[in-house]
């Protein structure tokens, strides 16, 4: 008994660990990077080293996708879920969801400004306004990880209860000009 | 914004393929027959600049050609989530419910379209790497472009820009044929080692960026390769 016990841990720690070493690949650390002497593959989630304004501007951009998926949580601000409950967690967790991203967003702005700006009060007003987002954005993350864990499950759990008109299918055959 | 364009490397014919091809690990360094390591952008640069390698100039169709994705499977995921896209708006106009998990499906459907876009000219899957020949005695000709250029492969756009009319005079002359005679025989013989966590432990490491947005990750060089 000890021994299936102990060979069914084993099996479930060789299909887990990897998942958790490709986690680690992702939020770069250690080989994502670098690429030792003699090695003859670079890691699955391997990226050339970017300088810092580089990297600001990729965040810029990957920051607004973030938000635009984000913001398309919010469009169910007003759908019918089954509970009260669920309607608030629906519209607190679609807020995050496109709320961080958006930290994200004014961080790596305001960090641009005040990098290229030539006047003195607004390098000083976007350093201000680019700490407070960061530490919005560093605050949120884990934050945004449950809001997207929210939405998945509220997602699939409203559909135990859903309203008669979401079985209705589009009629396709009404777009074609007909007598 | 700014992205700046290598034209040294956009005159020697690269493309973004290219850029993604030697960022998945595309190039790997020979000396002789034994395979040496994996190039990266920097040890490209590197050796480059020291006439330790001929300039890899593989077409954009031949890197095109090893990866696995084409138009058929570009077109059914496209058609497949614009038409579900579709569904979704039209759903809407018609005053018909939809369902919170519709919803979800849809934002992923945008992120899979921002993610077509992006990795377009990315080849996926690609099993055979291209060899670059380590040489024992530097290729002076071929390589003067990439002297006078400085930093080619990792500037920052401003010298990589004053190199490019160099090699415009350059591209005339002859290839050196004996290196290159020497890659396409053994370029079909080639397999990368499949090691599944690229090679394990790493000595070089320096943990630069621990941070998931690479916010504060400073790294000494900035390789323009992949900012056309």
């Amino acid at each position: 008994m000890g021994g299936i016990l102990s060979v069914l841990f084993c099996l479930t720690l060789g299909f887990t660990i990897p998942i958790f070493e490709r986690v680690n690949d992702m939020i770069g650390r250690d080989r994502t990077q670098d690429v030792a002497e003699g090695q003859m593959r670079v890691a699955t989630f391997f990226a050339s080293p970017i300088s810092a304004p580089e990297s600001t501007r990729i965040m810029l951009v990957t920051s607004i996708i973030g938000a635009v998926f984000g913001g398309i949580h919010c469009i169910g601000w007003n759908f019918v879920f089954p509970t009260h409950t669920e309607t608030i967690l629906w519209r607190i967790s679609a807020t995050v969801v496109t709320g961080i991203p958006f930290a994200a967003f004014l961080t790596s702005f305001m960090n641009i400004i005040e990098e290229s700006s030539k006047s003195g009060f607004i390098r000083s007003f976007s350093a201000v306004g680019g700490f407070l987002s960061m530490v919005v954005l560093a605050l949120g993350i884990p934050v945004y990880v449950l809001a997207r864990i929210s939405l998945l499950t509220g997602a699939f759990i409203a559909l135990r209860n859903l309203p008669p008109g979401a079985y209705a299918l589009v009629k396709w055959t009404s777009f074609l000009p007909h007598v | 914004m700014m992205i700046h364009v290598n034209h040294v490397l956009t005159g020697k014919g690269w493309t973004m393929t290219h850029g993604y091809f030697i960022q998945m690990g595309g190039f790997i360094l020979y000396e002789g027959k034994t395979p040496k390591s994996v190039l990266t952008a920097e040890h490209m640069e590197r050796l480059l600049t020291e006439g330790r390698i001929l300039f890899p100039d593989i077409r954009e169709d031949e890197i095109q050609d090893r990866s696995k994705g084409d138009g058929i499977s570009k077109f059914l995921v496209i058609f497949q989530t614009s038409w579900f896209i579709a569904q979704c708006i039209t759903r809407r106009a018609e005053g018909l419910i939809t369902t919170e998990l519709e919803l979800v499906t849809l934002a992923f459907a945008v992120l899979n379209g921002a993610m077509y876009f992006l990795w377009w000219k990315k080849p996926l899957n690609v099993d055979l790497a291209v060899p670059v020949f380590f040489l024992e005695t530097p290729a002076e000709d071929d390589n003067a472009a990439f002297k006078a250029a400085g930093s080619v492969l990792l500037s920052n756009g401003m010298d990589g820009i004053a190199g490019s009319k160099e090699f415009a005079d350059n591209t005339d002359s002859p290839p050196d044929t004996s290196a290159k005679n020497d890659a396409t025989a053994i370029e079909t013989a080639v397999v990368v080692e499949g090691l599944p966590n690229g090679g394990g432990e790493n000595p070089g490491s320096k943990g630069a960026s621990d941070n998931m947005w690479n916010y504060a990750g400073e790294s000494p060089v900035a390789p323009n390769l992949l900012h056309y």
